[in-house]
Formats: structure tokens, C-alpha cells, sequence
């Protein structure tokens, strides 16, 4: 194992295969950067130009392009609170709090790190689960997977600050928006009013943009200020935000282990992944009920932290057994195949040293992703002082191109600005729009797996023991939410009268 | 009880999840199980919301009602500033909407940035023209040279037709 691990560092140092790798981190960041574009976009553009190139050489270049997006998504949403990928939403929550109070450099500084990290930490643990992956992802079936869903929709409970009861009819408008579209059980319409958009159900791109980044923009329109008013030689810098890191490393480590464990299980999707680390956080980091969504560092460390290590767990199923967790996964099993290798048991085998390649292509891209975005960070930074009416119609365009880019029609446009109004209001009326976004990013798994755990096993998926595990930990995580409410309650003395 | 913005989304709310329950109920198990089961107890819920609503704009401050774990506003200003700015913010994005409708992405796009530029932000000529052409640039290079989106065919063509036949290489 120790040969093919050197074999395949080798290989990828020769100075040809790392300039193409270097050439897919550079594209990856640029990608994640844009609102709306990502990996996947990458991967579709590149992979064509794959077809003449050495297998090593074209493989490491679309992983490298493929793990960095979400190292950069965090740009947009620190500084404007619109989501880069949708892997970044939970960041916004108090990365851009932090931009507003001249901290972006540090939210920068605590992101980038933590994305370091957790990347290499997915690629580590990667490596070392590749001898044992087959009993590990074969311990998760429908039952546990729609276990896990009900376990990602309890964050709405901690989600909802002081307003649990909005927060959970917020989550449940999620789940009913995403069921619009073509039922997968019976094929039958459900909600689409005979219109062909919605026949495929509501763009997740498209919603996260309306109900986050247009909202943000109007309201710091409204204000007429730029994104932070102190002066800059006020700001904190980067340096700064990668002690934060160190000084909060085992939340850090927890939120890297979460999110290889996401990553891992096919189906739970990047847009998750970030909402799961940033709950966590919030139900357990000491008195994060006061300071998580006004600029709290933990709560931006969490999110990058997980959904970097996502990527390199998101791997394991796609080598092992050739099952793609993610689009941009489905994308690199093409990759494989364009260049002759079979994803499973031949990628452990007698492809050992592609594999270990692959495993160092992370980790690498990952650290090059973060020396690259750390030179620019407080140039980035800046950009918070720039009176908002001139970034205005800049970031206006982009969102508006970023959600049309989603399916190429005009309803993307209705649906950004509809959801815009929808979360503007749902803002200024004290409806909290995460647990709405949750709803809708869960809703099609939860039913899917819901429906196959019926079918395939009775009411008996319920008393799996996997199943029990993980609704233990949710019940225990929801019990542990209510009681820290509780306790800012009483230290705040608000008796929630009328609650 | 006094009728606010906040009770009135509250049973906007609650219409919306009835008529989603109501709707869902001649539908077959399969289809409209999981709609029903998770639709019906957020109508209720939100019924109580609506309530509560009702209730507790007589009993609590705004404050209480603002701690949402949500991205904070700023309350400083006066509700009629907040709408008449709000409004025209809501003008520029369907100016622009309306623009790409009618005249497309490639007209639109540079002519929203300047104007919004020149008049909105009331910056000087000289950095509305750069900023412009770095959008264009940017939108052109990107979304169309580099993503080749498919652009929508504009209700008005003319305009378009002729920037295209001076710059063949777009859309």
C-alpha cells in the first residue's frame, strides 16, 4: 500500500501533470467564485479536452478542479451573502455579519484555513478507508439514509433561534415546495399548473439566490451604506481568522470528520453538508445561542471545514463501487471511463497508485487552493468598503445570470424574483429563512428513501439499529437545542410570553 | 387586535399550506402521502402561528419577535424610508427583468449597469464607462464565449439582431 502511495505522488509530480493539476485548481477557483457555476460546470467544460491526454495527468487536473470550488464560494457569501456553491449557504449566516463589522479579511482568513484543512483531512481519511470501504458503505441503505434525512431536518430546531414554532412551519414550507414537479413514485404532477418549468421541480440554485443573495442586496441597498462602515485600517485581518482556526481546531476536526462521513454516503448531497456542520456547531459550541448569526467565527469554520472534507469523502463510493454521490462525481466516472479504468474493486487493485493519486490530487489542489485565495484575501477584503450602490448593479447581474444559467429560461428570472420578495419579507417579518432552505433540500430525499424503506422492508426499517442510532442522536441533538434555548431564555430574561 | 405586515404573512402562510393540502387530496397514496402528512401539521402550525400573531403584538416587543437566528436588519430606520427605497430597488430589478425579456441579455446587461451607474449611484462618467465594460466583458467571456449558454430570443429582436451582426462571434 505504502509503495503505491509514494507511486502515486510520484506520478503526480512530474512538472506536466502538476501544471494541469495547478491549471484545474485555478479553473475550480474561479468557478467557485462566480454564484452559480461550480464544479460541475468545470468538469463538463474540461472533460472533452481530456479525451488525447495521459490518464494521470487528465484525472488529477477535473479532481483538482472538482474540490476547490468550495474553497472560493466563500467570497461571494461573506461579502454580498450570496451563496457561491450551494455548499456555502450556512457560511453566510455569520460570515457576512462578519464583513459587516470590517471583519471580512478574518472570515476570509477562518474559511480558507478551515477549507485547508478539511480537505486534507477528507483526503487523508480517503486514503486510509480505502483497504476497508465495501463493509462501511454498504452499512447505509434506505432505512438509515431517510434516518439521516430526519436527522438533517431536526436542525431546523436549532436553526430557528427564538421562534422555533416559524421555524418549523418555515422547514415544512420547504418540504412541500420541494415536492413540486413530477412525482418519482408515481410519476404523476404534483403542484406545476401544467407549466413545463416546473416539471422538474424548483432549481435549488435558482432558490437559495432568491431567498438569500437578493434579499441581502436589497436591504443593504435599503441601508445605502457599503457593506461594512468601519474604516479600514480597522479591519481584522487574515492572520487573524487562521488563529481563530487553531484556537477552535477540535470543532474544526469534528466538522472535517462530519463532512467525510457526508461525503461518503451517496445522496446526501454538498448542499447539506454545510447546514449539518453549521447545527452542530450551534448546539454544540459554548454560548453559540447568543453569538451565532451576528459574526461568530465558529460559525463560519464549521461550515468550510465540512464542506471541503465532503470532497474527498464524496470519493470513496465513486472509486470504490463506482456510485456517483454527486453530479460532478457522476462527471469524474466519466472521466474514468473516457481513459479506460472501471470505478470499483479494479481502482483498489490494479489501478492502487491512480487511486493514491487521485487521493494526493486533493489534498494538494486543496493547499494550493488556500496559498493562491490567501494572497488575495486582503485585497478581497477591501471590496467590503466600496459603497454599496456602485457593487450593486455588478452583483444584480451576476445573480441574475447565475440563476438563468440553471435551466436557460425565463422563469428562472420569475422564480429569483419571486423567491427574493419571499425572503425579504419572511427577513423583515422574523421568519427565518434557513429552516426553509432545509426543508427544501431535504424534502425529495427524505420521500424518496422514505418510499424504499416501505417498500422494500415494512414498518421494520424503523427499528434497524443503525436507524435507531442515528434517531437516538437526533432526538438527543433536539432535546440539547431546546435546553440551551432555554438557558439564553432565563440568562436574557425573556420568558417567551406568547411563544 | 391590530393588523400587521408580519400577522398578514403569517396568514398568507396558512392559505398557502391549505390550498397545498387541499389540492393534495384526490391524489393517489403514493403521490400524495408525504404531501399530506408533512402539509397538514404545518397548516395547523401555522394556524397557531396565526394566533399567536394575533395574540402577541398586544404582549411582546419587537425585539422578542426579531431573534430569528436569521441575518439581522437594521431597525434604525423609518418604515416609509425602508419602503420608498425598497420600492425603487424593486424598479431597477424589474427594469431589468423586463429588459432581458424584451430586448435580451446582450442589451440589457450593459445598459442596466450604466444606467443604474449613472443615475442611482450617481457615479462620474468616467468610472460608470469602466465598470460597465468590465460587466460586459466579464458576462460576455464568461456566460456566453466560455459557457455558451443558450440565450432567450427577445420579444423585441431588432436591437439584438444588429449588435450581433456587428459582433457575429456572440450568442
Amino acid at each position: 500500500m505504502f509503495e503505491a502511495m509514494a507511486d502515486g505522488l510520484t506520478a503526480l509530480l512530474s512538472v506536466e501533470r502538476f501544471l494541469f493539476m495547478m491549471f484545474g485548481v485555478v479553473v475550480g477557483m474561479a468557478l467557485g467564485a462566480i454564484p452559480g457555476l461550480g464544479g460541475v460546470v468545470g468538469l463538463a467544460l474540461l472533460l472533452p479536452f481530456t479525451f488525447d491526454m495521459d490518464p494521470t495527468a487528465a484525472i488529477a487536473m477535473l479532481v483538482a478542479l472538482s474540490s476547490v470550488p468550495v474553497t472560493t464560494d466563500t467570497i461571494p457569501s461573506v461579502l454580498f451573502a450570496v451563496p457561491g456553491t450551494v455548499g456555502s449557504q450556512a457560511t453566510i449566516l455569520d460570515g457576512h455579519p462578519m464583513a459587516r463589522k470590517g471583519e471580512a479579511g478574518r472570515a476570509f482568513g477562518a474559511a480558507y484555513f478551515s477549507s485547508l484543512l478539511g480537505g486534507v483531512i477528507g483526503a487523508v481519511i480517503l486514503g486510509m478507508l480505502i483497504p476497508i470501504l465495501k463493509p462501511l458503505v454498504l452499512l447505509f441503505a434506505a432505512p438509515e439514509l431517510f434516518s439521516l434525512g430526519i436527522m438533517g431536518i431536526s436542525m431546523v430546531a436549532i436553526l430557528s433561534g427564538r421562534v422555533p414554532l416559524k421555524g418549523i412551519v418555515a422547514g415544512g414550507m420547504g418540504l412541500l415546495l420541494s415536492m413540486i414537479g413530477i412525482d418519482k413514485q408515481e410519476g404523476l404532477l404534483r403542484w406545476t399548473f401544467d407549466s413545463l418549468y416546473l416539471f422538474d421541480g424548483l432549481n435549488i440554485i435558482v432558490v437559495s439566490l432568491g431567498i438569500f443573495a437578493l434579499p441581502e442586496l436589497a436591504d443593504m441597498v435599503i441601508e445605502g451604506k457599503q457593506i461594512s462602515s468601519v474604516p479600514k485600517q480597522a479591519m481584522k485581518g487574515v492572520g487573524h481568522g487562521i488563529r481563530d482556526v487553531f484556537a477552535n481546531w477540535w470543532l474544526m476536526l469534528r466538522c472535517a470528520f462530519l463532512g467525510t462521513w457526508v461525503g461518503i454516503i451517496p445522496g446526501l448531497g454538498s448542499a447539506v453538508v454545510d447546514w449539518l456542520a453549521y447545527g452542530h456547531a450551534k448546539s454544540t459550541c459554548k454560548d453559540a445561542a447568543f453569538t451565532f448569526g451576528t459574526g461568530d467565527v465558529r460559525g463560519v469554520i464549521a461550515p468550510e471545514s465540512a464542506n471541503n472534507a465532503k470532497q474527498g469523502g464524496a470519493l470513496v463510493p465513486t472509486l470504490a463501487f463506482g456510485i456517483p454521490g454527486s453530479a460532478s462525481m457522476a462527471l469524474l466516472i466519466g472521466a474514468f471511463m473516457i481513459h479506460g479504468l472501471q470505478p470499483g474493486p479494479s481502482m483498489l487493485n490494479e489501478h492502487l497508485d491512480l487511486t493514491y493519486s487521485i487521493v494526493w490530487s486533493t489534498a494538494i489542489a486543496n493547499i494550493m487552493a488556500t496559498v493562491i485565495a490567501l494572497c488575495f484575501t486582503n485585497q478581497l477584503a477591501k471590496i467590503s468598503s466600496v459603497r454599496i450602490n456602485i457593487l450593486a448593479p455588478l452583483v444584480t447581474v451576476v445573480v441574475f445570470l447565475a440563476a438563468y444559467q440553471a435551466t436557460a429560461s425565463i422563469f428562472d428570472l420569475v422564480t429569483v424574483l419571486l423567491f427574493g420578495l419571499l425572503g425579504w419579507i419572511m427577513k423583515r417579518c422574523g421568519w427565518p429563512r434557513p429552516p426553509l432552505l432545509l426543508g427544501f433540500l431535504l424534502g425529495g430525499l427524505i420521500e424518496r428513501y422514505l418510499f424504499i424503506s416501505v417498500r422494500a422492508y415494512g414498518a421494520s426499517f424503523l427499528v434497524r439499529p443503525l436507524v435507531l442510532v442515528v434517531l437516538a442522536v437526533t432526538i438527543a441533538t433536539i432535546y440539547y437545542s431546546v435546553k440551551q434555548e432555554r438557558k439564553v431564555r432565563q440568562l436574557t430574561g425573556d420568558t417567551g410570553e406568547g411563544e | 387586535m391590530r393588523i400587521t405586515p408580519s400577522l398578514v404573512f403569517t396568514l398568507f402562510v396558512a392559505v398557502v399550506a391549505a390550498a397545498m393540502v387541499v389540492t393534495s387530496k384526490d391524489w393517489p397514496l403514493g403521490t400524495g402521502l408525504f404531501p399530506r402528512s408533512v402539509g397538514v401539521p404545518v397548516l395547523v402550525m401555522a394556524l397557531i402561528q396565526l394566533v399567536m400573531d394575533a395574540y402577541r403584538t398586544l404582549k411582546t416587543t419587537a425585539s422578542q419577535e426579531r431573534e430569528t437566528g436569521d441575518l439581522q436588519v437594521d431597525w434604525t430606520m423609518s418604515a416609509a424610508e425602508v419602503a420608498a427605497r425598497g420600492l425603487a430597488f424593486a424598479g431597477w430589478l424589474l427594469g431589468m427583468f423586463f429588459g432581458i425579456l424584451l430586448l435580451g441579455f446582450f442589451i440589457t446587461v450593459p445598459v442596466f449597469t450604466l444606467l443604474y451607474l449613472k443615475y442611482q449611484a450617481k457615479e462620474g462618467w468616467n468610472l460608470t464607462l469602466w465598470l460597465t465594460a468590465i460587466m460586459l466583458v466579464f458576462f460576455v467571456g464568461v456566460f456566453d464565449q466560455i459557457l455558451h449558454i443558450h440565450w432567450l430570443e427577445p420579444v423585441i429582436s431588432g436591437p439584438e439582431n444588429f449588435l450581433k451582426s456587428l459582433m457575429p462571434w456572440l450568442g
